[in-house]
């Protein structure tokens, strides 16, 4: 059995949690990152570039990875978390042990599972696609249907996943509109004359140069947008997808023949952490993402050592989601210098009992 | 009096919603079926709905006419309903669209219960 002491052990190594990584290191605290998976980056990964500047997933990642190397534990099963008055105590699946006093918890989100929205297709009809997989075929550049052709005809589903009282999930996941309009416009740079209509109930974008890309959407690559919702895909004898829906701006119901689907599935909390420790599973809001979304304004807001940051909650973008990082990660500085003080004083306390 | 429409010409009623006037009918379905004000017309019972592709009718113009007190338009849409449901199936706020056309038909007496 392996025992390691740190400072702060960070669960996750995404955006959130590598950015905390490095302003914490950077303060001078022992750190740990732990991830599950067998390479850092967590969904960052799975993107080939990101909206709105169109900048590589990769770029933005090695900045974060650099100078964190020999904190980075990949491939952690984590078994238990525990809690001593002291210190959080991790164990994962060699036995390694970790020991802090703060747990900074960034294990991000996780994709929705399309296939639950069993009226769009998806899992049924092989051309109906998420936008988790359209990004892997743009980082492949291989933008192809299942019989090798290139589509000519795309639709982009908003809203699969988010904002539906049917599957539970009632909040916006707040970036697939714009991840939609990205990867619309992605489309249309490399394959000319593709068309591509989105599906929308609203677009929400809300981000800074958001507006810019809507725009150059509609001006640039004469993406159209469609106000209506995905009733249901239905596949012809050619493999040819029928979609129904009405265009509420028209008021009609509406039918389209395309080539192919892409469902731009929200975000989900990644329940990993909080199904193995009730103490973390205690901080889901009614959302089922950690926290309460307030802004605290006591001045020690967390006694118990416990920090959340990241898409764990709520749904972010990279950017919102590595400035909580920086924002808790100074947090948990203020906490650990707190609880450094107080030792010292203890410390003298107890010297000057023994002494008088 | 002579007036213009002597010569011929004739007076049209505007085409405005009038958002002044009282809508009893909207309040009184609010009351019933509160799910109803979560409506954000996305349209998915309308693309589901059995009827719609015939009349082009659906759930969603049903609640606007109501909503802006078009009653002339609703009466003679809620007639195409066919209870099959599939509107409340989909609907993604969970607005109880079966239980509120119900309510409608009773509010303009399309039938009595």
């Amino acid at each position: 059995m392996k025992r390691t002491e740190a400072d702060c052990i960070i669960i996750g190594a995404g955006p959130a949690g590598l950015k905390a990584g490095t302003i914490l290191q950077s303060l001078g605290y022992k750190i740990f990152i732990l991830e599950k998976e067998y390479q850092p980056g967590g969904k960052l990964l799975l993107w080939n570039t990101l909206f709105p500047h169109d900048e590589s997933a990769m770029e933005i990642l090695n900045p974060l990875l650099k100078d964190q190397k020999k904190n980075i534990m990949t491939s952690v099963q984590i078994e238990t978390i525990t809690k001593s008055p002291e210190e959080f105590t991790v164990a994962d699946q060699n036995q390694t042990i970790y020991t802090s006093p703060a747990l900074f918890i960034s294990t991000g989100f996780k994709p929705f599972n399309a296939g639950r929205k069993e009226e769009y297709g998806y899992g049924i009809y092989d051309n109906v696609i998420t936008s988790v997989e359209l990004e892997d075929k743009l980082k492949n550049n291989n933008i192809t249907m299942t019989n090798g052709k290139v589509p000519g005809k795309v639709a982009m589903i908003h809203c699969v996943g988010s904002r539906d009282i049917k599957v539970g999930n009632e909040y916006c996941s707040s970036v697939c509109c714009i991840t939609g309009i990205k990867q619309a416009m992605e489309l249309g740079k490399r394959i000319p004359g593709i068309q591509v209509s989105c599906l929308y109930m609203d677009l929400r974008l809300n981000g800074r140069f958001y507006e810019d890309n809507y725009k150059m959407a509609q001006m640039s690559h004469k993406i159209q947008f469609i106000r209506g919702r995905l009733s249901e895909t239905n596949e012809d004898v050619d493999g040819s997808l029928v979609i129904r829906y009405e265009d509420t701006l028209a008021g009609k119901p509406a039918k389209m023949i395309v080539d192919m689907i892409v469902l731009l599935v929200g975000m989900q909390l990644d329940k990993s952490v909080s199904r193995i420790c009730p103490l973390i599973n205690e901080q889901t809001g009614t959302d089922g993402f950690f926290g309460t979304g307030k802004i605290d304004f006591s001045s020690n807001p967390q006694k118990d050592g416990l920090f959340f940051a990241g898409a764990c909650t709520g749904p972010k973008n990279i950017t919102e989601s590595m400035n909580e990082a920086s924002r808790v990660a100074f947090e948990v500085h203020h906490f650990l210098k707190n609880s450094l003080i107080s030792e010292i004083h203890d410390r003298h306390d107890r010297f000057r009992l023994q002494n008088s | 009096m002579i007036g213009m429409t002597d010569f011929g010409f004739k007076i049209h009623k505007d085409q405005l919603l009038d958002q002044d006037r009282p809508n009893v009918a909207y309040k009184e379905m609010i009351e019933k079926v509160p799910s109803l004000s979560l409506c954000i017309s996305c349209g998915s019972c309308t693309a589901t709905c059995n009827s719609s592709e015939m009349t082009g009718m659906g759930f969603r113009k049903l609640h606007l006419y109501l909503k802006t007190g078009l009653y002339v338009n609703l009466k003679r849409g809620l007639k195409y309903c066919q209870y099959c449901g599939k509107c409340w199936l989909v609907c993604p706020r969970g607005v109880n669209t079966r239980k509120a056309i119900v309510e409608m038909k009773r509010i303009f007496e399309i039938y009595k219960t």
